[in-house]
């Protein structure tokens, strides 16, 4: 069945099918283009990189397809993924255009077409000056070629089951140097592929195994596992010394700025690296102990390398008797609230910061930067999150109607776009008025000013709920953000309000933090204060409302009540027995 | 068009560096021949300053190549964008000599300028570069 022609394809003669590069018009290039179309074979002409420079009208009636117009910025990969070529042909001519462009292994192999049962075969060639060329033919009567392992389609590795293969061969084999693996996953990829689309991500990913290739030595096998995934399989006899030596050379080439369709872009890699006999004997211990050295690389700090050693998996041991023993302790009652006053500079209780602890059954109470983080990752955050919310509005209600509860709120909280209805709903059970709430965010929430953390914010605003923003001063938020969401409260970080002694540089920034957010309406809290010089310090330099050691450490909320007895509140103090809301003031 | 500067990692002494670039200018000139590519090449002690010129996907595998490279190192894009007019359409590379005591000097500051990220160092490279190709035309013959 001979497919459709695309209307937009060129005619032959002396335009040619298609050219990525823009030739430099000198006449015996275009003769020769012309000889080349005239032909009547299928040839793609192409450069290191997979770039068409070059291709004959007659591939679109042998591989059968619709190309489009765009076809001279893709590559040979993506021009095969357009036909209607099986994915067991792509890979082939992949490898066969890979094996190729290393000099090594076969170079042609049989393609099919689906729908079609004649194959044919495609011989790749390199044709010196980095121009390659696949030439497509029908094919002969003679013997198949010899089967290829699969490779991967985008980066032209080894994919995964031929690494494992490999490596369990040369396990085997017991070499006496030992057996060196490096497990290895892109940094900040994601960021690319959402920005710039898969296209560019694939290129990216085709130029990093290019990377690898040439950070490698002959004999090393390069693998991609998937997504930004990739493994290297150092030759035997490889030393600890070479193998650092490689493995900086990659950390090196990868980090290095690619250029790709007009774009600079850059990644980095965190490598693990992995020894038999001394880290594992087996499969399945080497390779999770390179993972195991490949996470620590990434808590690092990103961009480095990391071997095995034994504390890792100890740590990841930990690591997971503590995520077993935190997801039992919700439904086991664990977390309890404390609360912690914040006071005006007159001396007035103002309200409390809600404050979780998690009471462990042998490790006793655990402070919440031990075990969100881990909550956070697994996917604990939500649920905790709402529990903190209504507890804290339930207890709330027993206050005073001039006393505010704050509760904080993580980054990826907000990043859902439940969140708005999580407060709704533990203000609706409580029957605490949103006027009464407010939430404490970090200034990492606000960075991206993300369309869901945006919205959430207004949402919360228009149920009467305050916002404020928590630890300023140590991360990101700039002045300038300040006035782009209407906050109600800033918190300045205890690095910048409680310290001791006179330094003017802080208290420069204090005082101009505090006459920016009161000339905008919001309130300005000192965070960790905890002496009376640090406070009067504070109150001069415009803070209108303290937190801090000074004024109270967080307590449970059996002693509300006492603490409340030793403040004045502002106004009169009047205990609403009822235990709701509804105070009259 | 592409201006970007880098580290040279070549080590050994002077005689050794001028050899390596020898190398590097006599492969380029070749290989950037071929690609259509034209440019200038600033060579300074312990840094390159490159100029690039050409159809974008043979800049960007020259690029790449470039980045593959372990003589260089710390590699910066100084500029990448398309150009109306190629400003070296004549010659494929020439560089600055460090025993060139005029501009040997004024090319180490701007260099370092750049590397050291000050702002507009960058312009100034790329006006070395286009003065170095109207004062050495005779490159283009080499």
């Amino acid at each position: 069945m001979q497919p459709d022609l695309d209307v937009n394809a060129p005619d032959s003669g002396l335009a040619p099918g298609g050219s990525a590069v823009q030739l430099t018009g000198n006449i015996p290039q275009l003769a020769l283009l012309a000889a080349l179309q005239s032909s009547g074979k299928a040839i793609i002409l192409f450069d290191a990189d997979l770039r068409i420079i070059h291709f004959t009208n007659e591939v679109y009636n042998l591989l059968g397809t619709a190309l489009e117009a765009d076809l001279p910025a893709s590559s040979v990969m993506a021009l095969l993924q357009k036909t209607q070529l099986d994915s067991a042909s792509l890979a082939a001519a992949h490898q066969a255009l890979a094996n190729m462009m290393q000099g090594r292994g076969p170079t042609s192999c049989q393609l099919s077409r689906s729908g079609s049962n004649t194959p044919f075969q495609i011989t790749a060639r390199d044709l010196g000056n980095s121009i390659y060329a696949a030439f497509f033919e029908p094919s002969s009567a003679g013997p198949a070629a010899a089967p290829l392992e699969e490779a991967d389609h985008i980066t032209g590795l080894a994919m995964r089951r031929q690494f494992e293969r490999q490596l369990q061969d040369r396990l085997r084999e017991c070499h006496p140097a030992g057996v060196a693996v490096m497990l290895m996953d892109l940094d900040r990829f994601k960021q690319v592929n959402d920005t710039y689309g898969h296209q560019i991500g694939d290129v990216l990913l085709h130029r990093v195994g290019e990377r690898l290739r040439k950070a490698t030595r002959q004999g090393d096998l390069v693998a991609r596992f998937g997504g930004d995934e990739f493994a290297v399989l150092l030759s035997p006899a490889c030393s600890r010394e070479e193998a650092t030596a490689i493995t900086e050379r990659m950390i090196d080439l990868i980090h290095r700025t690619y250029l790709i369709d007009g774009h600079a872009l850059n990644v980095g890699v965190s490598v693990g690296l992995a020894f038999a006999p001394e880290h594992g004997t087996d499969l399945a211990t080497l390779l999770r102990n390179a993972d195991l050295a490949m996470y620590e690389s990434k808590r690092q700090g990103h961009s480095r390398a990391c071997c095995f050693e034994s504390t890792l998996l100890n740590n990841a041991l930990t690591r997971s008797t503590n995520e077993r023993d935190l997801r039992r302790a919700l439904p086991r009652r664990q977390f309890e609230l404390y609360y912690q006053p914040q006071v005006t500079v007159d001396g007035a209780l103002c309200g409390f910061e809600a404050l979780i602890r998690w009471r462990h059954p042998e490790r006793g109470l655990i402070p919440p930067a031990e075990f969100l983080p881990v909550a956070e990752e697994i996917g604990l955050m939500d649920q905790i999150g709402a529990w903190v919310l209504q507890t804290a509005c339930k207890e709330a209600t027993k206050w005073p109607a001039d006393l505010l509860l704050a509760v904080n709120a993580a980054p990826s909280q907000l990043e859902k776009s439940g969140f708005a209805d999580c407060v709704r709903n533990a203000l609706k059970i409580s029957g605490l008025p949103g006027s009464r709430l407010e939430i404490e965010i970090t200034e990492g929430a606000i960075l991206n000013q993300s369309p869901v953390v945006m919205s959430t914010l207004q949402e919360l605003h228009e149920l009467g709920v305050k916002i404020a923003i928590d630890d300023f001063g140590t991360g990101y938020a700039s002045l300038s953000q300040l006035s782009q969401f209407p906050f109600d409260k800033i918190k300045l970080d205890r690095s910048l309000a409680g310290f001791d002694g006179n330094n003017l540089k802080k208290r420069a920034i204090v005082r101009a933090v505090t006459s920016l957010g009161h000339s905008l309406g919001m309130t300005v809290l000192g965070e960790g204060v905890e002496t009376a010089e640090q406070m009067e310090r504070l109150k001069t330099d415009g803070c209108s409302t303290l937190q801090g050691y000074y004024l109270g450490r967080p307590s449970p909320a059996s002693q509300i009540e006492g603490i409340r007895a030793q403040w004045a509140t502002p106004g009169e103090p009047d205990i609403d027995t009822e235990g709701n809301g509804n105070h009259n003031e | 068009m592409l201006t970007y500067c880098s580290r040279n990692h070549v080590g050994g002494g002077e005689a050794a560096i001028a050899r390596e670039v020898e190398q590097i200018l006599a492969v380029s000139r070749r290989k950037n021949k071929e690609n259509g590519i034209t440019g200038a090449l600033l060579w300074n002690a312990g840094s390159f300053a490159q100029m690039l010129e050409g159809p974008r996907t043979a800049l960007e595998s020259t690029f790449e190549s470039i980045q593959c490279d372990p003589r260089h190192g710390d590699v910066m894009i100084l500029h990448a964008g398309p150009l109306a007019q190629r400003s070296f359409p004549e010659w494929s590379m020439g560089f600055v000599d460090t025993k060139d005591t005029i501009r040997a000097p004024a090319a180490q500051a701007a260099l370092e300028a750049v590397l050291a990220g000050e702002p507009g160092a960058g312009g100034q490279i790329v006006a070395m570069l286009k003065q170095l190709v109207i004062e050495e035309g005779e490159w283009a013959t080499m």
